[in-house]
C-alpha cells in the first residue's frame, strides 16, 4: 500500500491527474469524517475538506516523503481547521446534541446492545466537552486510527505528550462513566482536577 | 475487559459521518496540478552528471577524497576520541553519603549502580528506570562495594550488630550477595576495608587498620586467607582487569609513586616522575591504561586533572597524558567493563556562620550570617572577637563580628587535624588533635603568634574534641571510646571516663563552665540522647541532659558559658538547644532558608554566650558516566 501511495504521489507531483484522483478517492472520506466530527455543520466540514485538498495540490512539491502521505494530509487538514477557527471565532455552529445519536443510528456499529449504545453516546459527547488539546488526540488517534507517532507528527508535539494526553482522557472519561453509572445527581460540571472540568 | 479497554474500544468504533455524494465530484474538479520540476540533489548531479547512470569513477573519487584523505591526516584519532558523557539521573534519588564518598560502583554491563546509603543499606539502582532495590542492611558505607566480574554478585563489608564506626572493622565480615536471589555468602571474616575484588574471585584488595591506628594496604587470598602487605598507608590498590597485576599509590618524600606489581610479586615497577599528588588509580576495562587524578600546584591555585598512563604487561609505557582537565568537582567510582567510567560531580557551598543568641533564654535573636566561605574546623578566641579557622597548612583568623580576614598563620609542623580544636583562655595557644609530618598522632599546642608546634601528648591513635579548662591548666580530649584529661604542665594524660558497655562510646568532651567536670556525649549506636559529666578526678558522674525524643541527636554539642544550655546539631537544617535544668529542648534556629539540601554541624558557643558559630554545608550531586576519553594509539 505504501509503495502504491508513493507512486501516486510521484505521479501527482508530475501533474498526473489520474494519480491525484486516485489519491483523492483514497483519502477524501477520512478527511471529511475527521473535519465533520470537529465541525459544527456538514457545510463547514465540506468547505474545509475542499480547502484542505486545494492546499494539498498546491503544495505537493513541498511533500518530501519523509513522513507518510496520510500524516502530511492530516496535518494540512488539522491546520486548515485551526485556521478556520481562528478566522471565524464563534461562527462555527455548535453541533446539535442529537448529532452523535443520529450518527450512531445511521451507521452499522459493533456496539452490541442498547447499554453499549448509551455508553458510546455518553463518551462521544464527553469527548466533545474535553479541552481542545485532548480532543484533538482523541480524534486523530481513536476516531481516525492514527498511531501515536503519526498523531504526534500531525499535532507537532512529542509522542510522550500524546501518550500523556490519552491517559488523561481515559481518566476523565472513566470518571464521567462512573459518575453516570452511579446515577449521582451531579451538575453538568464535575471538577476532576485542578482547573479542569468534564 | 476493564473500564479503560471498554472506553478505548468504544472510541475506536466511533461511527463515520455520512459523506455527501456530491463532495467527491467537487473535489475532483478542484484538482489543479502544476508539473513539479524534478529536483536533483547536488550529490546526484555530481555522481550522475549526464542525468543517467551513476558514474563509478566519480564514486571512487569521492571515496578517495572523503575517506582516504582524512585517514591519511589521522582523522581516525579525532573520530575515536569522540567522548560521550551521559547522566544517570535515577541515582540522585538515593540517599548516598555526602562528601568524599567513593564507595559506589557501576555494574560490569552498566545497567545497575550499587552503593551503600547513609542508613547502612546496600541499594541497587537500575540506571535506566531508576528502580531501587534494597539488597542488604548493616553495611559499612565508608568502604567500597565491588561487583563480581560477571555482574552476578556484589561484595561488601557487613557490620556485626549495631556497630557503626570504622574502628569496629576488625570484627566485620566480607560478604558477597547475589543480585538475582539476594542470597549472601561469606568471603571472609575480620575483613579489611574493601577496595577491589579480582576478576577470578579469588583475591581481594583492601586496607587494614590496626588497633593502634596504623594503616596498611593488603591483598588477601580468599581461599587460604594469606595476607600480603603492599604498603603501610592508604594506597587505593586495584587489580588489573585480567587480575595478573595490581596498581597502588604510595608516598615517599612528598612524592606520589604509582606502583605496578604482578600478583605473585615476581615483578614490581614504579612510576616516580609525576610532578604532583596521585590519587585513585583505576584500570581501563581492557587493561591498557591506568587513569588517576593528579593534583599539582599552579601559580594561583591547585589543579586537579585526570591523567592516563599506558600499561603493557607488567610495565608502564611512556609518561602520563592529561585526558580530562580540571576534575576538581569529580569523584570517580569505578570503570565498568562496558567502558563507562562512573563519577559524581557536585558542589559544596557553605562555610562558617554565626548566629546571635539571647544568652538568658538560649534562643536565637537574629538570622544566621555567613562569616566565611568554606572551612570546617574553627574555634573562638577567648575574648570572643576572633574566630580561628583551620585551612590546610594553617589558620585563618577572622573578625567574629564582620567576617573580615585579620591574618593568616602558617603551621608547618601539622599534617592533619581532627575535629574539635580549642583556644586557650590566655589566648596564647590553640590545642588540636592531629598528626605531624612524621605521621605521629598526638595532642598538639600551636602558638597563636608564631605557629610553632609542640607535641603535648603523643598518642597511638587519633584523638578528637579538645577543650581547655577555664583556668587554662588542663585539656580534656576524647580518644577511641573514652575521655581523658591532661595537665598542660607535665603532659601526662589520665582517663576520667570510659563506658562499661563495650558497644558504647563517650565522645566530644567539653569542659564545664566551672572547670570542675567534663561533659561528654554518651553514644549508644549512632545516636546520642544523653550528655553526662564526670568530675576531673573521675570519681563522680552525673547526667546533664537527656532527650526523650530519640530522633534528636546530641552527638555534637557545645555547653553555654553560663552552663544553662546545650546547643546541638543533629545533622539536619535545624539547630537545637536543650536547657540543662531538665527543660524541654527547643528549636534554636532553622537554616533551611539557606537552601534545600542544607545542614548544620559543629555548633560552638561564643565565650560570652551571645552567639554560636556553626558550620553550614550544602551539597548537591549529579551522577554521570563518561566513555571513550582515552588517548588513541
Amino acid at each position: 500500500m505504501d509503495s502504491r501511495i508513493k507512486s501516486l504521489c510521484k505521479g501527482a507531483s508530475r501533474a498526473d491527474k489520474n494519480a491525484a484522483c486516485e489519491l483523492l478517492e483514497i483519502y477524501y472520506a477520512d478527511i471529511y469524517s475527521y473535519l465533520r466530527r470537529l465541525c459544527g455543520s456538514a457545510a463547514d466540514a465540506e468547505d474545509l475538506t475542499q480547502q484542505t485538498f486545494l492546499k494539498v495540490w498546491s503544495s505537493l512539491d513541498g511533500f518530501a516523503g519523509r513522513s507518510k502521505f496520510s500524516t502530511w494530509l492530516y496535518k494540512i487538514a488539522h491546520n486548515t481547521y485551526i485556521d478556520s477557527r481562528r478566522e471565524n471565532t464563534g461562527s462555527n455552529r455548535d453541533r446539535s446534541d442529537q448529532w452523535w445519536a443520529e450518527c450512531i443510528d445511521k451507521n452499522p456499529s459493533p456496539l452490541a446492545n442498547v447499554a453499549e449504545h448509551q455508553l458510546a453516546l455518553l463518551l462521544y459527547e464527553a469527548v466533545d466537552r474535553l479541552d481542545e488539546d485532548k480532543r484533538h488526540v482523541v480524534h486523530l488517534h481513536y476516531y481516525q486510527g492514527l498511531s501515536i507517532r503519526e498523531t504526534s507528527k500531525v499535532l507537532g508535539i512529542a509522542s510522550s505528550t500524546v501518550k500523556y494526553r490519552l491517559r488523561e482522557v481515559l481518566r476523565i472519561l472513566k470518571t464521567k462513566i462512573v459518575v453516570e453509572e452511579n446515577e449521582l445527581n451531579v451538575s453538568r460540571i464535575i471538577p476532576v482536577a485542578k482547573g479542569e472540568t468534564i | 475487559m476493564n473500564m479503560e479497554e471498554k472506553i478505548e474500544q468504544c472510541l475506536m468504533a466511533a461511527p463515520k459521518p455520512h459523506v455527501p455524494d456530491s463532495l467527491v465530484d467537487r473535489l475532483r474538479k478542484d484538482i489543479i496540478l502544476k508539473e513539479i520540476q524534478a529536483r536533483e540533489s547536488a550529490l546526484r548531479r555530481f555522481f550522475a552528471p549526464s542525468g543517467e547512470r551513476i558514474s563509478r569513477w566519480r564514486v571512487a573519487a569521492a571515496i578517495a577524497v572523503m575517506v582516504l584523505l582524512p585517514l591519511s591526516y589521522g582523522a581516525t584519532k579525532l573520530i575515536k576520541r569522540f567522548i560521550t558523557i551521559s547522566q544517570l539521573p535515577a541515582i540522585n534519588k538515593v540517599d548516598l553519603p555526602w562528601g568524599a564518598y567513593e564507595g559506589a560502583a557501576l555494574s560490569p554491563d552498566g545497567k545497575h549502580f550499587a552503593g551503600t546509603t547513609t542508613n547502612f543499606e546496600l541499594v541497587v539502582i537500575d540506571t535506566s528506570t531508576g528502580q531501587q532495590r534494597k539488597l542488604a542492611n548493616n553495611c559499612f558505607w565508608s568502604t567500597h562495594v565491588v561487583w563480581s566480574a560477571d555482574g552476578s554478585e556484589i561484595a561488601y563489608v557487613s557490620r556485626r550488630g549495631d556497630k557503626y564506626t570504622s574502628l569496629d572493622l576488625q570484627s566485620s565480615s566480607l560478604l558477597a550477595i547475589s543480585l538475582k536471589t539476594g542470597k549472601t555468602r561469606v568471603l571472609m571474616e575480620d575483613s579489611p576495608l574493601l577496595e577491589d575484588w579480582s576478576s577470578d574471585g579469588r583475591l581481594i584488595l583492601g586496607e587494614r587498620r590496626s588497633k593502634e591506628g596504623v594503616v596498611s594496604a593488603v591483598m588477601v587470598n580468599l581461599e587460604n586467607k594469606e595476607e600480603t602487605v603492599l604498603a603501610q598507608e592508604w594506597a587505593s590498590p586495584r587489580f588489573s582487569p585480567n587480575a595478573g597485576c595490581l596498581s597502588y599509590v604510595t608516598k615517599e618524600a612528598n612524592r606520589s609513586i604509582l606502583q605496578l606489581r604482578s600478583i605473585d610479586g615476581t615483578s614490581h615497577v614504579q612510576y616516580t616522575d609525576f610532578p604532583g599528588d596521585i590519587s585513585r588509580p583505576l584500570w581501563s576495562p581492557d587493561g591498557t591504561y591506568v587513569v588517576f587524578t593528579g593534583t599539582q600546584m599552579g601559580t594561583d591555585r591547585q589543579h586537579k586533572d585526570l591523567w592516563a598512563l599506558r600499561v603493557e604487561g607488567d610495565r608502564f609505557i611512556g609518561a602520563p597524558l592529561p585526558v580530562i582537565p580540571d576534575v576538581e568537582q569529580m569523584q570517580f567510582f569505578n570503570w565498568s567493563q562496558n567502558g563507562q567510567l562512573a563519577y559524581r560531580t557536585g558542589f559544596q557551598l557553605g562555610g562558617i556562620f554565626t548566629l546571635p543568641v539571647d544568652s538568658r533564654t538560649g534562643k536565637a535573636s537574629g538570622p544566621p550570617r555567613q562569616l566565611m566561605l568554606g572551612g570546617n574546623q574553627c574555634c573562638w578566641s577567648p575574648d570572643g572577637k576572633q574566630i580561628a579557622l583551620w585551612k590546610k597548612g594553617g589558620f585563618v583568623f577572622v573578625s567574629a563580628s564582620t567576617g573580615a580576614k585579620m591574618r593568616e598563620l602558617s603551621v608547618a609542623g601539622i599534617r592533619d587535624t581532627k575535629p574539635g580544636m580549642s583556644w586557650s583562655p590566655d589566648g596564647r595557644l590553640i590545642a588540636c588533635a592531629g598528626m605531624d609530618k612524621q605521621k605521629r598522632w598526638g595532642v598538639y599546642l600551636i602558638t597563636v603568634e608564631t605557629g610553632a608546634v609542640k607535641l603535648l601528648v603523643p598518642l597511638e591513635e587519633e584523638a578528637n574534641s579538645l577543650t581547655w579548662s577555664p583556668d587554662g591548666k588542663t585539656i580534656a580530649y576524647g580518644q577511641k571510646r573514652s575521655v581523658y584529661v591532661v595537665n598542660v604542665e607535665d603532659g601526662k594524660p589520665r582517663q576520667i571516663a570510659s563506658p562499661t558497655e563495650t558497644e558504647d562510646i563517650f565522645n566530644r568532651p567539653f569542659f564545664a563552665p566551672d572547670g570542675g567536670s567534663v561533659a561528654y556525649a554518651h553514644l549508644r549506636g549512632p545516636n546520642c540522647d544523653t550528655v553526662l559529666a564526670t568530675t576531673i578526678d573521675g570519681k563522680e558522674t552525673r547526667e546533664i541532659c537527656h532527650l526523650k525524643d530519640t530522633k534528636l541527636n546530641m552527638r555534637v554539642f557545645s555547653w553555654s558559658p553560663d552552663g544553662r544550655h546545650i546547643v546541638f546539631t543533629p545533622g539536619s537544617e535545624k539547630i537545637w538547644c536543650a536547657p540543662t535544668d531538665g527543660g524541654e529542648p527547643f528549636l534554636m534556629a532553622d537554616i533551611s532558608d539557606l537552601g534545600e539540601t542544607v545542614w548544620a554541624w559543629g555548633a560552638e558557643w561564643s565565650p560570652k554566650g551571645d552567639a554560636i558559630s556553626v558550620g553550614v554545608a550544602r551539597e548537591e550531586y549529579q551522577y554521570w558516566v563518561m566513555e571513550n576519553f582515552l588517548p588513541t594509539e
